[in-house]
């Protein structure tokens, strides 16, 4: 009777237990897009966090290079199924943008060039959990991928890492963004398999 | 009167089920439909907008301005369709 060797099933248990439910490994880089991608230059792209009563933070592309840089590597996991091991970025910690604005609320309206939205807890912005991009694999993020800068929300499903971001603006009350409007989950946990309504 | 009495349904109504056979035209192939795009006015037939569908679900965004017309999600056991950029949709009588 033929033996597996523990080398092969040691493999697939460890990469099953970073695959959510619901999801296969890729190494590809699928493109997901709901709409004309979105052309923006650098010296034309600003990144705002709207605090309510008029209270705005904002940065050009300068500001957010000068900022503390962190490199991050992560898994990411799309609600279509795929999922991307060890995928590398460089970009700013949402806490660094974070670190002067005031409020009391605890939500939050993510805004993308393009008109896309969608809606995330500032509980899940904070605390070394999401980052503002501008890199992928060593290079400047393409256009095609969120360039000049996305979002980047690994514990989340990929639909909350909104490519294209524009700004961010704090809410007293859980509203949808467009996926969310449209057949897709408030939350959007992968490990809860959190996709749908 | 209070908001209550405003709202409250009167003898005057059938249910929805007396719709169906009104809504059959709809029914056959909707891409030949009109539309009207409720950011921009401009009217088109469905099967002229431009659909995204490498997405989490399909989009189908105005030819004239590219506002979302309606979105069609599939979660698997049921599709939800929202109509939110549908002003209206005109279709001819069979």
């Amino acid at each position: 009777m033929a033996i597996p060797t523990s080398g092969f099933a040691g493999r697939r248990r460890t990469r099953d237990v970073n695959l959510p439910p619901g999801q296969y490994a890729t190494d590809s880089f699928p493109v997901m897009s709901a709409g004309p991608t979105p052309r923006v230059l650098r010296a034309d792209w600003t990144f705002q966090i709207a605090a309510g009563q008029g209270r705005t933070h904002q940065w050009t592309w300068e500001q957010l290079q000068a900022l503390p840089q962190e490199d991050v590597t992560t898994d990411i996991h799309c609600v279509t199924h795929w999922s991307k091991f060890g995928t590398a970025w460089r970009g700013v910690s949402l806490d660094t943008l974070f670190e002067d604005v005031e409020s009391g609320s605890d939500h939050t309206m993510v805004h993308s060039y393009g008109g896309y939205t969608t809606n995330i807890p500032l509980g899940d912005l904070l605390d070394g959990k999401a980052w503002l991009v501008h890199e992928f694999d060593g290079e400047p993020l393409a256009a095609a991928h969120g360039g000049p800068a996305r979002l980047l929300v690994p514990h989340l499903y990929l639909w909350k890492s909104a490519k294209w971001v524009s700004g961010i603006r704090l809410m007293d009350q859980d509203l949808p963004g467009f996926w969310e409007t449209n057949g897709y989950a408030m939350y959007g946990d992968p490990w809860r398999e959190d996709r749908y309504w | 009167m209070d908001d209550q009495q405003q709202h409250s349904p009167d003898q005057d109504h059938l249910d929805g089920n007396a719709l169906a056979g009104a809504l059959e035209q709809f029914v056959a192939d909707l891409t030949s439909a009109d539309c009207t795009c409720d950011g921009c006015g401009s009217s088109a037939p469905l099967a002229t907008a431009l659909l995204y569908a490498r997405a989490p679900g399909m989009v189908l965004r105005c030819p004239t301005c590219t506002a979302v017309l309606l979105c069609l999600t599939d979660q698997g056991e049921r599709q939800v369709l929202t109509l939110d950029g549908v002003r209206h949709l005109v279709i001819a009588r069979r």
